[in-house]
């Protein structure tokens, strides 16, 4: 339920759990009562009003969307599988990376200035591994070709070694798991960061919302997108 | 053609059987909601001087060609004896602008009209039927902002009247995406992107499209009004930035209008507000519970419409969808309302028993009468009446002496002698 007087946020565990907190500290927000960090998922902060929810981050979306937090921050790559569902406010700037899609190192060689031959040469369907199949059909819709999207969770590199699919659709910053699977990157999708997401109702209703998002407001007009630690 | 629509036309039946009446007591207390939704909804667009009409069932298919507020294949159409084509109203507005351009065209302006009664449309995407109940109002010859402002509180008062306690209005402008594309001189790439990010309540998009175009002064205000929450203070900001923003001065008009209506409360901006239907000229507002996102009705202005059917003039309406209302409306609870009993006796008296039932009928309570053989009657005559959803029993026995018991299971207990 959504808390009148308490601001609740919706982290994410993993590789975006320390930026986040140092956004925080940036915001004013004291996150002190996360940083010994046990095995529980709810941290409540009664001096400063501030509830923390720490979730997969795949999840962190639902989380605000459905009204349980009312800020919540995730990466653009979960927030392009579901859009529309709560308010991308703001662009945090860390958590850098992109999405790519990519195939086995020859054929990506073969191939590297027209990545749609690439496509054509696989046969159809093409099949394509990816944890984002929503932006993946988005975009391979673009090609006119028929595919046949694979979603899987996890450990996507593995798809094209074993024969599962033809191409990947995955996240990439160094590139580094890729070359160790024998792929190479063939074409470019989305840039990716941390983004902060709103409760559409929670931006309106609540009141203590105005005065936390000014900072950030304050920094995105001076054309930096970044808040310093 | 007649075929398919006679095929969906019995789907349509099965489905509401199957749907929203599977069993008899939850389509008897949804009858009787409705009933009673559309009788409040009478008094108050009557009191605020809006004139029923019931627009015709069968409408030539005309109307809705010109100025298609539909696809053609989400008609029901069929044909009668001399060959037409005819269609089960999709929307009343259309058949209402075409009487107000044709038949009515020479009676003074603004006519206030309002409506109740069922939609039929096609579900595009999926198969079956979509049968909308609808309550709506329409008014024709008022170009003002005051005249939209009157629809909004008009809207905001029916929601309330009928028992709607959690409900926002969001209202936009179908010309201002597009103005706004001129003033920033958005190219056409850029222009789609806008307005995909705004679908998408992606404000980081938007701010990035709004920076490239380098209008420094215009992107924070504007971006503070495509987040929700902006008030009156916003709207008048950027509408001094840009002047030739007409749709903005228009919302503001009505913004500031609603506020003297007392209603701006719940009123929200919402520049990506498109609205569902083609004609739609100018100030567009959708109705909606913001817990559950239903969307309780939808209105704006059409003044094109009129002028497709020969005659041009100013109008805007809005239309309440009943079921959807139903569902958000907090007026379950049956605490206040009459209680329905059931008189029993055994044949010897039953005058007795008609007797008693029509004076409990004058006192206000429902009544049905019930005839058992002779004998006494058992406790089995309370579960048989709670099993039907009675709220008392009232026996009257060989001698003519009266036992009440009672059957409900709900609140409020049986009835009180």
């Amino acid at each position: 339920m959504m808390n009148e007087e308490y601001v609740t946020l919706a982290l994410p565990k993993g590789r975006l759990l320390a930026p986040s907190l140092c956004v925080l500290r940036s915001l004013g927000i004291p996150s002190d009562a996360l940083d010994e960090i046990d095995r529980r998922l709810c941290v409540f902060d009664r001096d400063s009003g501030f509830r923390y929810l720490l979730v997969r981050p795949s999840d962190v979306v639902t989380y605000v969307s459905e009204g349980a937090a009312d800020l919540g921050i995730v990466g653009k790559d979960t927030l392009l599988e579901k859009p529309g569902s709560v308010y991308e406010l703001y662009d945090l700037g860390f958590g850098r990376c992109h999405l790519a899609v990519a195939a086995e190192k020859e054929m990506a060689k073969q191939h590297c200035d027209n990545p749609g031959n690439l496509y054509r040469s696989r046969g159809l369907p093409l099949r394509i591994a990816t944890k984002y199949p929503r932006t993946t059909e988005k975009h391979f819709r673009t090609y006119g070709l028929d595919t046949h999207i694979i979603a899987l969770r996890g450990s996507i590199e593995l798809a094209p070694l074993v024969g599962l699919a033809d191409v990947i659709v995955d996240l990439v910053s160094s590139g580094r798991t890729l070359k160790a699977n024998q792929l190479a990157e063939v074409e470019f999708l989305a840039d990716v960061t941390a983004r902060l997401i709103a409760n559409p109702v929670s931006l309106k209703v609540h009141r203590r919302m105005g005065t936390l998002l000014e900072p950030l407001r304050r920094t995105a007009e001076a054309g930096k997108d970044e808040p310093g630690c | 053609m007649l075929l398919t629509a006679a095929k969906d036309f019995s789907q349509l039946t099965k489905r509401r059987r199957g749907d929203m009446y599977s069993n008899l007591g939850r389509m008897i207390e949804r009858t009787r909601i409705m009933r009673e939704h559309v009788s409040i909804l009478r008094e108050t667009f009557d009191a605020w001087a809006y004139d029923e009409v019931i627009v015709p069932v069968l409408t030539d298919h005309e109307l809705f060609r010109r100025q298609n507020p539909l696809p053609s294949s989400a008609l029901y159409k069929m044909i009668d004896g001399e060959g037409e084509v005819l269609v089960l109203r999709p929307d009343m507005t259309a058949p209402l602008a075409h009487m107000a351009a044709g038949q009515w065209r020479d009676v003074p302006r603004p006519i206030r009209l309002c409506y109740f009664g069922e939609v039929y449309r096609r579900r595009l995407n999926g198969r079956g039927t979509h049968t909308l109940t609808q309550a709506g109002v329409e008014l024709l010859g008022a170009e003002e902002p005051e005249a939209d402002a009157e629809l909004i509180a008009l809207a905001a008062e029916a929601l309330c009247a009928l028992g709607v306690r959690q409900f926002q209005i969001n209202l936009g402008h179908n010309g201002l995406l597009a103005e706004l594309s001129d003033v920033l001189d958005l190219s056409p790439g850029e222009d789609d992107e806008l307005r995909s990010a705004l679908a998408d309540r992606d404000l980081v998009g938007a701010r990035d499209v709004l920076e490239r175009r380098r209008h420094c002064g215009l992107v924070e205000p504007l971006l503070r009004i495509f987040a929700p929450g902006a008030t009156a203070d916003h709207l008048a900001l950027l509408a001094e930035l840009g002047e030739s923003l007409r749709g903005l001065h228009r919302l503001r008009h009505i913004f500031e209008a609603a506020m003297d209506l007392g209603v701006h409360e719940r009123v929200q901006i919402d520049v990506s507000l498109a609205g569902d239907f083609s004609y739609y000229t100018g100030a567009i507002f959708e109705m909606y519970c913001p817990q559950s996102g239903a969307r309780l009705g939808v209105g704006g202005r059409y003044d094109g419409l009129l002028g497709s059917f020969g005659s041009p003039g100013a109008a805007t309406g809005f239309a309440l969808d009943l079921d959807m209302i139903q569902e958000a409306a907090a007026c379950h609870e049956k605490a206040g309302r009459q209680k329905t009993c059931l008189v029993v006796a055994d044949g010897h008296r039953r005058r007795t028993a008609y007797q008693r039932a029509a004076q409990l009928r004058d006192e206000g309570h429902r009544v049905a009468v019930k005839m058992i053989g002779d004998g006494p009657v058992g406790r089995e005559i309370e579960s048989w009446a709670r099993a039907r959803d009675y709220d008392s029993v009232i026996v009257i026995d060989a001698c003519g002496c009266e036992h009440t018991r009672s059957a409900s299971t709900r609140t409020g207990g049986g009835y009180d002698e």
